[in-house]
């Protein structure tokens, strides 16, 4: 049997992608997070929501 | 060896291969992946996904059923009944296989490991749940490091399920076309404007298209910033929400009505 060793295309620029996407998405984080106690601070809650795809686990 | 067949689906992977004998499907498992299949089964990954029901089961045999050098040890998975294939499913085992796959991923991290591949040819349907069928998936999580499966999953598994949600439900047939993922750059094409300016859309698809494209294979030597498990749950917890999102046309309105 033949084997490679590199089986999986590592994804030219996918590192990079992922670096970006992962700094994208922890500022838009930072922000949701200070938005929210912004809304905690005037007394408006979060409304509970359902994750998708969880309800029937 | 007698009546012992290898699977002609199962060639890539130097961790291990799957083999026919007498009827019953078997998978070898190789030396080289010794230590990440006993950190797999040692951390309590395999029973936590197994208790779950989220991989196929497996007894671990005492023989060297091929009597191969290179065999670290033998297991006899659960045989399934019935095999189906990615482009004989519908949006909605697609959108499952996605979601299992995104949450075996997360599962593993939190055991130290990391899903290595990502390919609906690893899912199979046992009644309507998706199973990881290949055992051998995972590698030893490297913090430091991104998601190698992730341009992966962005073509074999985010391109259909966005062309399909745009309203093209057929076109999880392209599948077929191109079993080893639709590329990034044909889905851009395919994929009506209005569908991508959409944020999830020109961050997974758009985004490394244009990447791929301009950097060519030189990426891969810039000097980058290291990964860290936090931005790698962020990548994991927002492809699960972009995926959970995606719906076919009309569906939303018919799921109002259920």
């Amino acid at each position: 049997m033949n084997t490679l060793p590199l089986y999986i295309d590592p994804g030219s620029g996918s590192y990079l992608v992922q670096v970006i996407i992962a700094g994208v998405l922890g500022v838009a984080f930072y922000f949701k997070a200070v938005w929210a106690r912004i809304r905690l601070f005037f007394g408006k809650k979060k409304p509970e929501k359902i994750e998708p795809g969880r309800e029937h686990d | 060896m007698i009546n012992t067949f290898l699977h002609p689906a199962s060639f890539r992977d130097p961790a291990g291969f799957i083999f026919k004998q007498d009827g019953k499907f078997y998978r070898q498992v190789n030396q080289c992946y010794a230590g990440a299949f006993d950190h797999f089964t040692g951390s309590g990954l395999y029973a936590a996904l197994a208790a779950q029901q989220k991989i196929v089961t497996h007894q671990r045999l005492q023989d060297n059923i091929t009597g191969a050098e290179e065999a670290y040890c033998t297991l006899l998975p659960e045989q399934l009944g019935t095999i189906s294939y990615p482009y004989e499913w519908c949006f909605s085992q697609w959108k499952a296989a996605a979601l299992l796959t995104i949450d075996l991923a997360t599962t593993a991290m939190a055991y130290g490991m990391m899903l290595k591949d990502a390919t609906p040819f690893n899912i199979q349907f046992t009644g309507c749940r998706p199973i990881l069928i290949d055992t051998l998936s995972f590698e030893l999580y490297d913090q430091s490091k991104p998601w190698i499966a992730y341009h992966q999953f962005l073509t074999c598994f985010l391109s259909p399920l966005v062309l399909a949600a745009s309203g093209s439900p057929e076109l999880l047939r392209l599948f077929q076309l191109y079993p080893e993922g639709v590329p990034l750059q044909l889905t851009a094409r395919l994929l009506p404007l209005k569908n991508r300016l959409r944020i999830p859309v020109i961050m997974h698809i758009l985004l490394p298209s244009w990447m791929a494209a301009s950097a060519g294979s030189s990426g891969q030597n810039r000097n980058l910033p290291a990964f860290s498990a936090g931005k790698m749950k962020r990548l994991l917890t927002n492809l699960r929400d972009v995926v959970s999102n995606l719906t076919l046309p009309g569906q939303k309105g018919m799921e109002q009505l259920l």
